[in-house]
């Protein structure tokens, strides 16, 4: 049998002893296989430590064939997939990677609480399959030692095989087998050794053998105490083991561990690293992803060519190209961002860094009253805040997460960018180091007040400091790029479903508001019209050309004034006024709940310039430098202009932020709660902003 | 020399000039126990330690955890609880331990209700009862 041959010489390096492999052979008895009926898909939960191979050892056996989704009525992801498996369909089930069963924090609690059968919603698994990293017996068979008190059949997969024997461990698998009284499989999940072995052994799961049933912990004598520590009985049981089964005492430390952690864990020069790192991390986002950015933008604008040409000038074109082509294009071009963002965090915690950063920043974020976990999902919201938001699950505990996620959004994103450009120049047009300290300043202004927020928060609504630190510090590896690779797939798949989903629906709705109910072009547009034909008949096309193009953008100023759109800028105006906005920009911020870019374009054609107003904005702004109210006062004061900045850096625009926060905290509460506290925020501080400048200016 | 004295000690125990440091050393323990017995605890003639006071490279045994909150229960799961050996392997806040072969870092608020034993040149925690 071929399959086998092949399954032999992999698990060969692992130094299977021959008794051991032909008992892990005895599957093909079938008659051990009936203790399920036919058609019965088999659910087998992934058990382990964190760090242990859980992940990297579910893609191999799953592959892009897995789903991911929240587990019923909560806002935890659970990744399944289903496998075949020696003939045999098995549904896998990825729990939450946990160090043992009786943990309090939810999400261990969760995965707890599903091997057991008690979660509503989610039958009990039929089989566990615990993995156990070789590398570090006696803390991992704890859980497994655990697992196997559970009546359910469990198998053992003896992770990192690879690494122990390169760290001098061996491990007498057959041994370990007897003690533990359960098939154990020793695997190298990262480079797929052992795999056919262990899809065999899954494939050849029966019901407990109560035969086989070793020593466990729950049956020890008291000789250490029984009134005492509960998790002392369990350890000493799994120090005796791991001595009887390994040479662990001698193990060699790994020397590339230590000396990385001599620098990465010191509390000056780890920080030093951290920076550097997260410097690389940003270049990477704001830099190199530019490139597949401007490819997605040129993309979508030659798609929208297209369009134009080959449909007739109307609705239904301008539909499909500024609603539904605008609407994705805009979802589009943040997803290398995002992807980057996610490949490379994924990369980073695979090596083992990322614990690393959470311990340098820890003291520093502290003050915060947040965990130095927080750190990289704030700073993430740089880029987007959405990626920011769901990064977040790295934060074990909840109040935590939420306040991170509450913040995160106050952070400047890219999306602010353009926005940010606009006022700047608008500002200080000929002077780039005041508009420089301006754009520094705006950034900084956002980190203001999200760490006032945090502070805020903490002594309020989510009280208490932020849970003490205690992080595992895995040794390095080398990381996977098939896990980074479809970690940032999945990633990249809920962005566009979620984000996806909400800005086209949302640019389909202002699309509608801004061209319905249709006006009838004013005289001064027909009359324009009737000269410029004159004009070509002349001879003199280039004069003719360009009255039809200002004929052409008064029609769309006119058109989008007496839209839905411009009725409700009219109907905000009162509200936005104190703020020194006129009903143009309410246009302008109603229009940014697609995006916030999007207020550029709508002020340009708002503002008679026409939409195509991206390849020229040197030319926007000296057309909204030039514009003025009814009474004839210029409507971009140098109030007005740092009110809109101070808006635009605080307010809730963007919902489909609002939607991952609704996803991620599963509640209707905590998106409400934002978009109020943000908009009121950023109401108020834009309303002081333009109270002090125009009384301080005059 | 039983495998687990830190191999400093160890070295110590064997050197003939040892009496001078060992003296010194559980100097320094009995200041940290009689710290621990102002504040009330019932401490028996052992070297008890707060987590927190260890020094690097120093290895102790758990004695005692204090409080049992989420995060104390996550300690010992990771196998900080009563009869396990640590070291320290850096020191501050937060500080990093060796339990097994895993390096956890904690902040020092926690550690600091975790009581150990010193293991010393001469006397094991581990194993009281087994000492050469």
């Amino acid at each position: 049998m071929k399959k086998t041959e092949k399954a032999g010489r992999a698990v060969g390096f692992l130094q299977l002893n021959r008794r051991d492999k032909r008992n892990s052979f005895n599957f093909k008895d079938s008659s051990d296989l009936v203790s399920f009926k036919p058609g019965h898909v088999w659910t087998l939960a992934l058990v382990g430590n964190p760090n242990a191979g859980k992940t990297t050892l579910f893609n191999a056996l799953t592959g892009l064939r897995a789903k991911t989704a929240n587990y019923p009525g909560t806002t935890y992801e659970q990744k399944t997939g289903r496998a075949m498996m020696g003939g045999r369909e098995v549904l896998v089930v990825d729990l939450p990677g946990l160090y043992g069963l009786e943990s309090a924090a939810p999400e261990e609690k969760l995965a707890s609480d599903v091997l057991h059968g008690r979660l509503d919603g989610s039958p009990r698994p039929d089989a566990a399959l615990v993995i156990v990293d070789a590398t570090n017996l006696e803390r991992n068979l704890y859980l497994a030692s655990q697992v196997l008190e559970l009546q359910m059949p469990v198998i053992v997969a003896l992770n990192m095989m690879d690494m122990a024997l390169n760290d001098g461990i061996h491990i007498d698998v057959a041994r370990l087998r007897q003690e533990l009284g359960c098939p154990v499989v020793p695997i190298s999940a990262r480079t797929g050794r052992g795999l056919d072995e262990l899809r065999r052994e899954i494939a050849g799961l029966t019901a407990p053998d109560e035969s086989l049933s070793a020593v466990r912990p729950d049956k020890n004598d008291c000789a250490h105490g029984c009134g005492g520590c509960p998790f002392q009985a369990r350890y000493d049981w799994t120090e005796a083991v791991s001595g009887k089964v390994s040479n662990v005492a001698v193990a060699r430390k790994t020397r590339r561990t230590e000396l990385l952690d001599d620098v990465l864990t010191h509390p000056t020069l780890g920080l030093a690293v951290f920076a550097g790192v997260m410097l690389c991390l940003f270049t990477l986002i704001f830099w190199v992803a530019k490139i597949p950015m401007d490819l997605i933008n040129t993309l979508f604008a030659v798609m929208g060519g297209w369009v134009s040409r080959a449909l007739p000038a109307g609705d239904l074109q301008s539909l499909l190209v500024n609603g539904v082509l605008g609407g994705l294009g805009g979802v589009l071009v943040f997803l290398p961002q995002i992807c980057i963002l996610f490949f490379a965090l994924s990369l980073l915690e695979d090596t083992g860094y990322m614990a690393r950063a959470a311990l340098v920043t820890d003291k520093l974020m502290r003050r915060l009253g947040l965990p130095g976990k927080a750190f990289v999902p704030l700073l993430s919201a740089h880029a987007c805040a959405i990626p920011a938001i769901m990064s977040a699950r790295i934060i074990d505990n909840w109040r935590d997460r939420l306040v991170t996620i509450l913040v995160a959004p106050l952070m400047s994103c890219s999306a602010r960018i353009p926005v940010y450009a606009m006022v700047t120049a608008l500002l200080f047009p000929h002077s780039p180091l005041k508009a420089a300290l301006l754009f520094s300043g705006a950034y900084a202004t956002g980190i203001v007040f999200a760490t006032g927020m945090a502070l805020l928060l903490r002594g309020t609504l989510l009280p208490g400091g932020s849970q003490a630190l205690v992080i595992e510090l895995p040794p390095y590896r080398i990381p996977g790029w098939r896990t980074a690779l479809l970690h940032t797939y999945d990633r990249a798949k809920i962005f566009v479903q979620q984000a996806g989903t909400i800005i086209l629906v949302i640019s389909l709705v202002l699309w509608t508001l801004s061209h319905y109910p249709k006006s009838h072009a004013p005289s001064q547009v027909v009359a324009m019209s009737a000269q410029a034909d004159q004009l070509a008949r002349a001879g003199n096309l280039s004069a003719a050309n360009e009255l039809r193009d200002s004929a052409e953008r008064l029609t769309a100023q006119n058109a989008l004034q007496h839209s839905f759109a411009g009725r409700i800028g009219h109907l905000i105006e009162p509200v936005i006024q104190p703020l020194g906005f006129d009903w143009q920009i309410g246009i302008g911020i109603l229009s940014s709940f697609a995006a916030r870019e999007a207020v550029v374009s709508t002020l340009s054609i708002v503002y008679g310039l026409g939409e195509n107003a991206d390849d020229h904005p040197e030319s926007l702004y000296q057309t909204l430098q030039k514009a003025v109210r009814t009474d004839g006062t210029p409507v971009f004061t140098t109030a007005t202009c740092a009110s809109l900045l101070v808006f635009y850096i605080l307010a809730a625009q963007c919902l489909s932020t609002s939607a991952v926060v609704r996803r991620e905290t599963n509640s209707l509460k905590w998106p409400l709660f934002q978009i109020f506290y943000m908009t009121g925020l950023a109401y108020a501080a834009s309303w002081v902003v333009y109270r002090v400048l125009t009384h301080w200016l005059g | 020399m039983p495998q687990h004295l830190p191999r400093r000690l160890a070295g110590i125990e064997s050197n003939p000039n040892a009496l001078g440091v060992k003296v010194g050393l559980l100097d320094l323990a009995g200041m940290a126990y009689s710290t621990s017995t102002m504040m009330g605890n019932k401490s028996s003639q052992n070297h008890e330690i707060a987590l927190d006071r260890l020094k690097l490279g120093q290895c102790a045994v758990v004695r005692r955890v204090e409080s049992d909150g989420e995060e104390v229960q996550r300690l010992k799961m990771l196998g900080l609880c009563v009869g396990r050996r640590v070291e320290l392997i850096r020191v501050g806040d937060p500080l990093i331990i060796r339990i097994f072969s895993s390096k956890i870092g904690i902040s020092a608020s926690l550690a600091s209700q975790v009581w150990l034993e010193l293991c010393l040149p001469g006397h094991c925690a581990l194993h009281p009862a087994s000492e050469p």
